[in-house]
């Protein structure tokens, strides 16, 4: 989601054609975010479309033009966390295979191979809500300790102790897919 | 010394200490924990730039959300308290204006009164 500050200052002074620029360059990635979170592509794509009700509602009141892309994750997340409070059954995990790569980041060849990203997204599907939640904003979405405390309604602290099991649960269910996980290039294994 | 489980504990924590370092460098057992953690980080880090294919009708959905919200308030505005009130106050202002002028004018040239 790369969005220049001035498309979002003039979308903000009423430029009808710098509000379309603005959703049509940041719905994917919103939706995507609203997907992990919900893991059902219709709450998903209902979470997006009151989200950006609620953007356009509040762009007035965004004083960083730069920070939009956090303030559009965290006001998704806003919304899937009061959908996931609503909700007494957790949605059936959405298979996330369809997935388009885009940007990828060359790290580290084992974090950016294919397949363990594939693992890691299914790894992720299969978490509790109240550890996929942290793990999704904090470790995907790069949203500060405290900005994440704030979106869960939980204190920084629970964020810490939530996202340190999440990684863990993460490893465990990780290496029962790559065995041998500790070297540089993991095998998955076969059957 | 630093005992193992305390070191993986700390690794997957983010933590840095020197004495987990200093574990680190003599530990090949924790320093694959330590691999673990990293790459587990870069690669939930790499998922942000993988979106999924939302629906076909959510942008056009999304846009007209958006259109109908500025329509939506600009009637707020309209229908606002505020807003009515002070056109009111307007209305009569001008109104008393209005009369004003034209008793001024009769006032001022008594043959233009009907």
């Amino acid at each position: 989601m790369d969005i220049a500050p001035d498309v979002v200052r003039a979308a903000r002074n009423g430029d009808r054609g710098a509000l379309e620029e603005l959703i049509s360059s940041s719905y994917r990635p919103a939706f995507t975010l609203a997907l992990r979170l919900l893991g059902n592509r219709d709450d998903a794509a209902e979470a997006t479309q009151e989200a950006y009700i609620r953007m356009v509602r509040g762009l007035k009141r965004l004083s960083e033009d730069g920070a939009f892309r956090t303030w559009m994750f965290k006001i998704v997340s806003n919304v899937c966390m009061t959908e996931l409070r609503k909700r007494s059954t957790r949605a059936v995990p959405v298979e996330m295979s369809t997935i388009e790569e885009a940007d990828p980041v060359d790290i580290e060849s084992v974090a950016t191979s294919h397949a363990f990203r594939a693992e890691l997204e299914d790894a992720l599907g299969r978490l509790p809500d109240v550890y996929r939640s942290v793990v999704v904003l904090r470790d995907i979405y790069d949203l500060n300790g405290e900005e994440t405390a704030e979106v869960l309604g939980i204190s920084a602290g629970a964020v810490k102790v939530r996202l340190h099991r999440a990684r863990r649960k993460l490893r465990d269910d990780l290496l029962t897919r790559f065995p041998d996980w500790e070297s540089d290039e993991p095998k998955k294994e076969s059957a | 010394m630093t005992d193992c489980m305390d070191v993986q504990r700390l690794v997957w924590a983010d933590h840095d200490a020197p004495t987990v370092r200093a574990h680190l460098e003599e530990c090949e057992e924790c320093r694959a924990e330590s691999r673990r953690a990293r790459q587990l980080r870069v690669g939930l880090a790499g998922l942000q730039a993988a979106v999924v294919l939302p629906p076909a009708g959510l942008e056009p959905a999304l846009l007209t959300l958006a259109e109908r919200r500025r329509f939506d308030r600009a009637r707020e505005l309209v229908y606002h308290p505020t807003f009515r009130r002070g056109a009111a106050v307007g209305a009569a202002a001008a109104a008393t204006a209005a009369f004003g002028i034209i008793l001024a004018r009769r006032m001022l040239r008594p043959d233009l009164a009907v």
